[in-house]
């Protein structure tokens, strides 16, 4: 009895030792060093918006851990606008990742990255009637969104997509709290 | 009753015979939340094939090894292993596939299809006959989702692989089986001609059996009446 319970744990402890070094190899194999995220960041961004010259920010001091990229480019007029990459956490696939473009201190675009979530229910969010509640708002003076929440920086929310609207609005309230630090800064 | 299969049956059982998505209807979820399009069922049906391939031969190697009360924790954990590797190198190399297949890639740790041909057969077969069972079983589960994914895409897209010219002009794209109650009419319709193919070929087996053995007691009776004659 004893030595089969003995026989039992070796066994499984093996087999979990022998698979943790496995796995640990072929994250080392795998592993994305940091140019390479953001060649293809900019990749998935330039298929939304029709990146010019794409220059780093130098952030001010100015962090948020929602935020992973910060960039400046110009429009076809030549108007300067910065671009936030952002991840909102509480999806129910994981974190949405969100490409929030910001003009004159107001949200003119939003457009979504890598995501695990069903793609039928974020569709009934990520459509212009929806998304329109974030843009052309003085980010500067809005505070936060809020979900099902009243005034200027409430945002409706569908239902029976609550945590997809949450990771939304997450990811475009970390955008919205480093953009702000970054002007005050 | 696995034990005496030879590679051909093996072959034959994870095509057609025991096919995994159709005839044991294993899988089903994955089935039919990828199968919106032909290369998202090729890509979820080759990442399932690696992780049965190397599941079963893994598991295969080891059944005597294992203790039987510990067997599904370590089964899992080997098959947990494989499906994660998968998920790392697509991620690396195929970072569109991965978006697109999303969560199911990391849920093909629990797809039944991978569970069931360890326990019933890795862990009761020779490592060269459970590989071959994992790689057969992974290539009608392929096959299946590819013939779904394509079914659907051609319907709802008008395109197949992604390529292929509009097709709007020979019938309207019906949006509807891109979307998850397409799935389920999709599979049904199939698997409803594919069990009626099946059992007309069974009865026409049964009716040449019953041919056979008609002529062989005629035979008997006229060999038996001139007998009698003579």
């Amino acid at each position: 009895m004893k030595k089969d319970m003995v026989k039992s744990v070796v066994v499984l402890t093996a087999i979990a030792l022998v698979s943790g070094v496995l796995l640990g190899l072929f994250h080392q194999l795998t592993a994305l060093t940091a140019d390479e995220e953001e060649a293809r960041v900019l990749e998935k961004l330039a298929e939304v918006v029709e990146l010019r010259d794409p220059q780093k920010v130098d952030r001010r001091g100015a962090d948020d851990e929602g935020v992973s990229y910060f960039y400046r480019d110009t429009d076809a007029a030549g108007e300067e606008y910065y671009i936030l990459v952002t991840e909102g956490e509480g999806g129910y696939g994981g974190p949405v990742e969100m490409f929030v473009l910001v003009q004159d201190d107001r949200i003119f675009r939003l457009a979504v990255g890598s995501n695990a979530e069903t793609p039928s229910k974020l569709e009934q969010i990520l459509n212009e009637s929806y998304l329109a509640q974030y843009l052309d708002k003085d980010i500067t003076a809005i505070g936060e969104f809020v979900l099902n929440g009243g005034g200027e920086n409430g945002v409706d929310a569908v239902v029976s997509v609550t945590r997809s609207a949450t990771a939304v609005n997450n990811a475009v309230n970390a955008a919205v709290r480093f953009y702000t630090a970054w002007k005050e800064a | 009753m696995a034990k005496k299969m030879s590679l051909k049956q093996v072959a034959k059982a994870g095509l057609l015979s025991e096919n995994p998505v159709f005839r044991l209807v294993l899988g089903t979820c994955p089935t039919l939340a990828v199968t919106t399009s032909a290369l998202n069922g090729v890509s979820m049906g080759l990442a399932t094939t690696f992780v049965l391939f190397f599941s079963n031969l893994i598991i295969s190697a080891l059944k005597h090894v294992i203790p039987d009360k510990v067997r599904i924790p370590c089964y899992i954990v080997i098959i947990a292993t494989f499906v994660t590797i998968v998920e790392m190198v697509m991620q690396k190399f195929l970072p569109d596939l991965y978006d697109s297949l999303g969560v199911f890639i990391s849920l093909i740790v629990v797809n039944c299809i991978i569970f069931a041909r360890a326990e019933s057969f890795a862990s009761a077969n020779p490592v060269l006959l459970s590989m071959a069972d994992g790689l057969f079983m992974g290539l009608g589960f392929t096959g299946s989702l590819v013939l779904l994914g394509g079914i659907r895409e051609i319907l709802s897209n008008g395109t197949f692989f992604g390529l292929g010219a509009d097709l709007s002009a020979w019938f309207p794209k019906m949006e509807v089986f891109g979307l998850t109650v397409g799935g389920f009419l999709t599979f049904g319709l199939v698997m409803a001609l594919i069990n009626h193919l099946a059992d007309r070929r069974t009865k026409k087996a049964e009716a040449r059996k019953a041919e056979a053995q008609k002529a062989e007691v005629q035979k008997a009776e006229a060999a038996r009446s001139g007998a009698k004659e003579g």
